[in-house]
């Protein structure tokens, strides 16, 4: 019984010690080695969604699959949950995030960012009746107001710190936070543009932008893990390029202000 | 055939139950005004445009080189890592229960606090300990991510069937690692209490003709224990189909994953979530049926 033990405990040791060796190589020789670049990212209007045919559309899909281009990769896109996309990034599951990511200084602690490659506005959507007359910032910060957001994003901290008095109801996904709008549930909604701007037009009766001007700018950036600085300096490189020739502009000003691509997601919109 | 044995077993028929009372109008009543309580405040409070046709036109329209619709790929997911599962689970369940009685200290020990521990924490924690600690670790441990991911050519057609696309394989791996290592638990302790449930008699009568351990199991003890075991195994696996969608959460392209992301990207939320709902009951209504067949199958020793 004794050597039994022994002898688990010999062969556990040697895979620890063979996975620790494995573990030495960089992120940037595995992804040469492989050829393959490894992208997480999660559904996200316009970012990154489902077309009618269930193919991977949005700024970010067009982001990932330029980059690889130019490196000579092949892209392979995992689609993954909002809620555990940044633990699936530490448990190696893909190489970078390019997901819509908002630089924050609590999610900078556990990954590291890229320079930004877009900026995306945050922006109010209200209910027409529930919210009817409040048009300034004041109105919405107040105890008897409340309102809905998508948990983790970068509206959280957006609604946080304009709306402190306000109640935050947090959902998984904006379509959730948008339907308790809707139904009277929430005074108003926080998402990033264009989805309330979206949004109100196609609900006109119900929804309407209150505010002129959007609330904050967030900086979107590719999250890597701590300690890739030879990957960090190939995408800042990448992005400067890119945005140097007007290619991620053109791309950013595509997807998020002309409605052109909604065909490919539900015909007749 | 079982009609008038069922009423045998219960003790003569049953005249009152079969005809249609008062009481039973009354209820009707009460349920149909509710439900159309439940319709009227839906359509009155919840501020939705419904739209259907759009709805299934999306889910029917098939992938970009004519492959089967997105859709139905996570409702086939579904029902491969469902099958997958199922066989892990019963298999490794069937093993931890006979370890969980076994008289050996090593094999009951860690079977044990095994069951113990996995019955005793809620499913999605352990799902995102599974996937972030033990999965993430393991895969790559056993070298089975380069197996699984260097497949990517030529699968015959047998493979495709029964395993799906080469590149989502890794996936349903941990997918079908992750709710049978759930199940197992359960079935265990189904497996323990179907055993423990035969008279004494029944073990000392097979010893006393001489059988050895190996066939005093499998021709005495199982097949008696097997009729007590298969009800809550049914709704044990039933449960494994709908424990199924928790591991979306940990991204296995399965059903409800695959609906999260047809919904957000679509706008039609209800219609999508619906839909999705109705796949697994589809699913779980045709999985009972079955176990009530095998069910009947395994009662057959008692109906001399």
């Amino acid at each position: 019984m004794k050597r039994l033990f022994t002898a688990c405990l010999a062969v556990f040791l040697l895979l620890m010690g063979s996975s620790a060796l494995a573990a030495d190589k960089s992120t940037l020789t595995e992804i040469k080695e492989r050829g393959t670049l490894r992208v997480g990212l999660s559904t996200f209007v316009p970012w990154a969604m489902r077309d009618k045919q269930g193919e991977l559309i949005g700024f970010e899909v067009d982001v990932a699959r330029r980059l690889a281009e130019d490196a000579g990769l092949k892209v392979e896109f995992i689609p993954t949950a909002w809620d555990g996309i940044i633990p699936a990034l530490l448990a190696g599951k893909f190489d970078v995030i390019i997901g819509g990511m908002s630089i924050t200084p609590a999610r900078n602690m556990s990954v590291l960012f890229t320079s930004p490659y877009a900026h995306s506005g945050v922006q109010l959507a209200a209910h027409k009746e529930k919210a009817a007359g409040k048009t300034a910032i004041n109105d919405y910060n107040k105890r008897s107001v409340t309102l809905a957001v998508r948990r983790g994003a970068f509206t959280v901290q957006t609604a946080k710190k304009y709306f402190p008095k306000a109640k935050l109801r947090q959902f998984d996904d904006d379509a959730q936070a948008f339907q308790e709008v809707l139904n009277g549930n929430a005074h108003a909604v926080l998402a990033s543009s264009p989805k309330p701007e979206q949004m109100s037009i196609q609900y006109n009766e119900k929804l309407y932008i209150p505010l002129t001007d959007r609330l904050s700018r967030g900086s979107e950036a590719f999250a890597i893990r701590h300690g890739e600085f030879d990957l960090l300096n190939f995408f800042n490189n990448w992005i400067l390029l890119r945005t140097e020739d007007g290619w991620l502009k053109e791309r950013h000003d595509y997807w998020f202000t002309t409605l052109d691509w909604q065909n490919q997601i539900v015909e007749g919109q | 055939m079982s009609q008038s044995k069922a009423n045998k077993l219960s003790g003569g028929s049953l005249p009152t139950f079969s005809r249609f009372n008062t009481l039973d109008l009354l209820l009707i009543v009460i349920v149909g005004g509710f439900i159309s309580w439940l319709w009227y405040r839906s359509s009155a409070g919840i501020h939705y445009q419904w739209n259907w046709e759009k709805a299934f036109r999306l889910i029917s329209s098939s992938g970009k080189s004519g492959d089967l619709p997105y859709f139905f790929q996570g409702f086939i997911a579904t029902i491969r890592l469902s099958l997958w599962g199922m066989l892990f689970a019963g298999i490794l369940g069937l093993m931890l229960g006979l370890a969980r009685r076994s008289p050996l200290m090593v094999l009951r020990l860690p079977a044990q606090s095994y069951i113990q521990l996995v019955r005793n924490i809620p499913p999605l924690v352990f799902v995102f300990i599974f996937y972030f600690f033990v999965s993430s670790q393991l895969i790559p441990t056993l070298g089975l991510e380069e197996v699984l991911r260097h497949q990517n050519s030529d699968i015959n057609g047998l493979q495709q069937f029964l395993l799906g696309p080469a590149k989502l394989w890794e996936n349903l791996f941990s997918g079908v690692l992750c709710v049978g290592l759930i199940s197992a638990a359960y079935i265990a302790e189904i497996v323990r209490s179907g055993i423990d449930a035969i008279a004494k008699g029944q073990w000392e009568a097979a010893d006393s003709l001489g059988l050895s351990r190996w066939y005093r199991f499998r021709d005495v003890i199982f097949p008696q224990a097997l009729s007590g075991i298969v009800p809550p195994l049914a709704g044990q696996f039933i449960s494994l189909v709908k424990d199924s969608s928790i591991i979306s959460l940990i991204s296995i392209q399965e059903l409800t994953f695959v609906g999260s992301e047809m919904a957000n990207s679509s706008g039609l939320i209800f219609e999508i979530w619906l839909l999705v709902g109705v796949g697994y009951l589809f699913l779980c209504l045709g999985l009972s049926l079955l176990f009530s067949k095998l069910e009947s199958y395994t009662l057959k020793h008692k109906q001399r």
